[in-house]
């Protein structure tokens, strides 16, 4: 097996499956098997003549010829598609087509929350709030921002952590910024809810935030936002 | 003899844009089938055994080691060679290599008995007195068993790491504590280096079993000298590389470079039927969103009848997504184990502020601890922290710390908090 497998990078590859240089996935490669030994026996698929995936699929991961009961494939999935969020906030991330282009870097946006803590939110269970504690000022640098509460034990480490307030779920919700500046939130099925300007937020749908904007969850946690572009 | 090894990787495979950090763990199975051929032994197997007769073994220690070692000899098989070693201030090859035939054994076993205690403590002789024997049957399948009851000399501290340099990949070591006055440390830094166990033998009538527990499991091992080949993208970077089960060893350092992009770490002698874990976490360069990339490609390799032999090969793959929903999720795997590695962390630390007189800071990481092993379900280990603390609610991890705690229970707790449970599937 002397050949070389072509890299989409433009290497050339000793493996077959991805690039022995840089990592790439090779065209026509057969099934990312994750786990486990590589199978010995390799066949082709009838149908558009890919490798057969060596994972024990039954179908092709290119076509999606069904190698058991030999029914022709169906155009190729898109596995990768999020959800289309629900009420489509001015500009959310397109969902991303095969091909991908280079993303456009993001235009710069400054984003600074300010978390506080406001014991008018509080409900009459709700435990007394720290009474010492003074407003926290975050700038949030990354693309992709967590919001929720620290766990060691389920390894969560959310950039924003609220980790006074009790009520706030360990993954809570999450900040992103899409690739032309403007910036969503979206609750990912909080237990107890995110409110954006008094308005319940509806769980795993992104809303586009702005400066100004106000966000409270859990017992009582206020944050204010602040976007500079 | 592909199919020697078996391999399965736990991971999250979506990474979020940007980011390029991937964590992934891979469990190893050895198959029934591994050492099934005797031709995976025609080196043979060589045993020793290296034995502290200081003064301070003295009394009851001296007289169980010394029926320890009787009944270790006594149970040889005769196709493996042994040799002991007995240590003091010069480590003293008491019965060189030999096989293990009846008249051997009887000679060993009488000299074994003559055995008298004295002297001190200097471990890196004792290392290199071993290491001149195996070095005679170099491709045999090379295990020993070194026991101890004190701390090593103080001015041992440099020779011992030069002897243990030397010994690195030349054989294996189990490493045993017998009373209270070893460190844990030290013996620790040993086993990890000559890729063995440490554990403690609180009273000297439990060494006959533990002895023996040794033996059988290293002449269990079917096949030597394993590494572990981790393959990574150009430009990555591997921030660690760490077996977390049936313990925790760190094996970052332990890297050998073999290729540009290759890298081998060591893991000693397997069995049948063995199964580890390891963390594997690669920095790879950021791709665009719905890239897919091999972030790493482990393997297992062992030279057999002078051919080097792969297998296992498991495949650690990194998919960029814009999905939150994927990429934020921590795969159930991952997460135990770094719950495990944060528990032993928080056991030493623990201990260590107790033994300074840091009690506040102790009972929070003791606390911290009963919390994540009664979450993983790591009894063992909780069962051993509550010899140290009281505790009153093993799920918040509210302790109190025991005002009187015996020597060997805060040692046994300190040697045994790497061991990890397995996270249960399904």
């Amino acid at each position: 097996m002397a050949a070389f497998h072509a890299c989409p990078k433009g290497h050339q590859s000793s493996e077959s499956d991805f690039c022995s240089e840089c990592g790439a996935k090779i065209q026509g490669a057969p099934a990312a098997a994750a786990n486990g030994q590589l199978n010995a026996a390799s066949a082709n698929c009838p149908d558009c003549g890919a490798p057969a995936p060596t994972d024990g699929s039954i179908f092709c991961e290119i076509c999606g010829y069904n190698f058991r009961t030999g029914a022709r494939g169906q155009i190729p999935m898109q596995t990768d598609t999020p959800p289309p969020p629900e009420p489509t906030p001015v500009a959310a991330a397109p969902p991303d087509a095969a091909p991908s282009p280079e993303p456009v870097p993001p235009a710069p946006v400054e984003i600074e929350l300010t978390v506080t803590i406001d014991p008018s939110l509080r409900e009459p269970n709700s435990p007394e709030p720290p009474a010492d504690s003074i407003p926290q000022t975050i700038a949030v640098d990354k693309s992709v921002a967590l919001i929720g509460r620290r766990s060691e034990t389920r390894a969560i480490f959310p950039e924003i952590a609220l980790d006074l307030d009790t009520a706030v779920s360990h993954r809570h919700a999450i900040l992103s910024r899409s690739a032309d500046g403007s910036v969503t939130l979206r609750d990912i099925g909080s237990a107890n809810g995110t409110r954006l300007n008094n308005r319940d937020l509806p769980p795993m749908t992104d809303v586009a935030i702005h400066d100004g904007d106000q966000v409270t969850l859990g017992h009582w946690t206020r944050i204010i936002v602040k976007a500079k572009s | 003899m592909n199919n020697s090894f078996k391999a399965e990787v736990f991971q999250n495979q979506y990474v979020p844009q940007g980011a390029g950090e991937i964590h992934a763990i891979m469990t190893v199975t050895s198959a029934e089938g591994v050492g099934a051929a005797t031709s995976m032994l025609q080196g043979g197997r060589l045993f020793g055994i290296i034995c502290d007769i200081s003064g301070s073994m003295e009394g009851g220690k001296i007289i169980a080691a010394k029926n320890a070692m009787v009944q270790l000899i006594d149970m040889l098989p005769s196709d493996c060679a042994f040799f002991v070693v007995t240590g003091q201030a010069v480590g003293n090859t008491l019965c060189p290599m030999m096989l293990a035939t009846p008249d051997a054994k009887a000679r060993a076993i009488a000299a074994v008995k003559q055995v008298k205690a004295g002297g001190s403590t200097c471990i890196s002789t004792w290392l290199k007195a071993a290491l001149e024997q195996f070095r005679l049957a170099p491709n045999a399948m090379r295990q020993a068993l070194l026991l101890t009851d004190g701390q090593n000399e103080g001015n041992d501290e440099e020779p011992l790491k030069a002897a243990l340099k030397q010994c690195e990949g030349a054989f294996q070591c189990d490493c045993r504590g017998v009373g209270t006055d070893w460190k844990v440390e030290e013996l620790r830094r040993i086993a990890a280096i000559l890729l063995g166990t440490t554990d403690i033998i609180a009273q000297p009538n439990l060494m006959e079993a533990d002895f023996k527990r040794i033996l059988a499991k290293a002449l269990g091992k079917s096949v030597g000298d394993v590494s572990l080949r981790l393959w990574t993208p150009a430009g990555s970077q591997i921030l660690f590389c760490k077996q977390v089960s049936p313990e925790i060893v760190d094996l970052t350092g332990r890297m050998r470079q073999v290729g540009p992009q290759v890298r081998e770490y060591p893991t000693g002698a397997w069995g049948k039927n063995e199964t580890r874990d390891y963390h594997f976490c690669i920095k790879v360069k950021p791709g665009a969103v719905g890239d897919e990339v091999l972030a790493g490609r482990a393997s297992l390799v062992y030279t057999l009848d002078r051919v080097e032999n792969k297998g296992a090969e498991a495949r650690i793959l990194a998919i960029w997504t814009d999905d939150e929903a994927k990429s934020a999720k921590i795969d159930r795997v991952v997460a135990h184990y770094t719950g495990q590695a944060d528990l032993a962390d928080s056991i030493q630390q623990g201990l260590d502020a107790r033994a300074r007189g840091d009690l506040d800071q102790a009972t929070a990481l003791l606390g911290k601890a009963v919390r994540v092993a009664h979450a993983s379900g790591n009894e063992a280990t909780e069962k051993l922290l509550r010899n140290v603390v009281d505790v009153q609610n093993a799920e918040t991890g509210t302790v109190r710390l025991r005002a009187n705690v015996a020597k060997e229970d805060e040692m046994a707790l300190n040697t045994r908090s790497t061991k990890t449970t397995r996270v249960t599937r399904g």
